[in-house]
């Protein structure tokens, strides 16, 4: 199974990467391709969205950790989205949530996003 | 025994379709969990990768013998490799959360998802063998 990269923006500055199939040591420098050329220190918060992501290892995971990480590093936001049971057993077993921002449904990181942008807003943050 | 079948790969990345290919046709034969096979598949991934990363140090040209043995009521697959010696179960358990961009999460997840993890240096050859056991009653 391949791996499907999708990348659009978001607003407010944000890129959704869409994945779909697998994320392992045969795709994971595919990811890391695309990040490379996305990614920068322009944009404020990646979402990570792997509803349709049905397999995904070590390999992926470095990539994905290594675009928060990169995130981190200029103050933007990372959002992990619809992790399907497999995946979520992977980020656990390495205990890789602590830290993450994740989020079970479009609804609720919208509602996240908008609470954040009211703040904003508002000069609380 | 109930049956056993063996697959030749090239230590290179995308032999991972043919890996898990391999496997899908051996764990049909059995009636098992879909997150036994998803497990298993994981397992044969991280010691794939294992093995072009570290064994062969990224030269794509080697070979891995991959053995599956399935009996009454477990899984044995068995990754052998002409590599340096390398023992993976003597790597120290990575500081997970400190630095997780660096190995050891591979290792991590066999050990989390298989029941035993054996290393041996046979003839100049890495063997490494896992079990996972399934629910016997279910076959």
């Amino acid at each position: 199974m391949s791996l499907e990269i999708e990348i659009h923006a978001e607003p407010n500055e944000g890129k959704r990467i869409s994945l779909a199939g697998s994320l392992d040591t045969d795709t994971a420098p595919q990811l890391q391709e695309k990040v490379d050329q996305e990614i920068n220190s322009t944009v404020h918060t990646v979402i990570m969205d792997l509803k349709r992501l049905h397999f995904l290892s070590s390999a992926g995971l470095r990539v994905i950790f290594k675009t928060k990480k990169q995130m981190d590093e200029h103050h933007g936001k990372f959002l992990l989205l619809n992790l399907q049971p497999q995946v979520r057993k992977v980020f656990d077993i390495i205990k890789a949530l602590d830290g993450m921002q994740v989020f079970k449904s479009q609804e609720e990181m919208d509602e996240y996003l908008t609470a954040m942008q009211n703040k904003v807003l508002d000069g609380d943050a | 025994m109930l049956f056993s079948s063996h697959i030749a790969l090239r230590s290179d990345s995308s032999e991972c379709e043919r890996l898990y290919r391999f496997l899908a046709d051996g764990l049909d034969r059995l009636q098992v969990s879909m997150e036994f096979r998803h497990d298993l598949k994981l397992v044969a991934e991280e010691l794939l990768a294992n093995i072009i990363n570290h064994g062969y140090a990224g030269d794509s040209g080697k070979s891995i013998d991959v053995d599956l043995k399935v009996d009454s009521n477990c899984v044995r697959l068995t990754f052998t490799d002409s590599g340096g010696a390398f023992n993976p179960l003597d790597r120290e358990a990575p500081e997970l959360l400190n630095d997780l961009s660096e190995g050891g999460m591979g290792l991590l997840l066999i050990k989390s998802l298989t029941d035993s993890q054996q290393y041996a240096r046979n003839n100049g050859h890495n063997v490494f063998t896992v079990t996972k056991n399934y629910n016997k009653g279910k076959i």
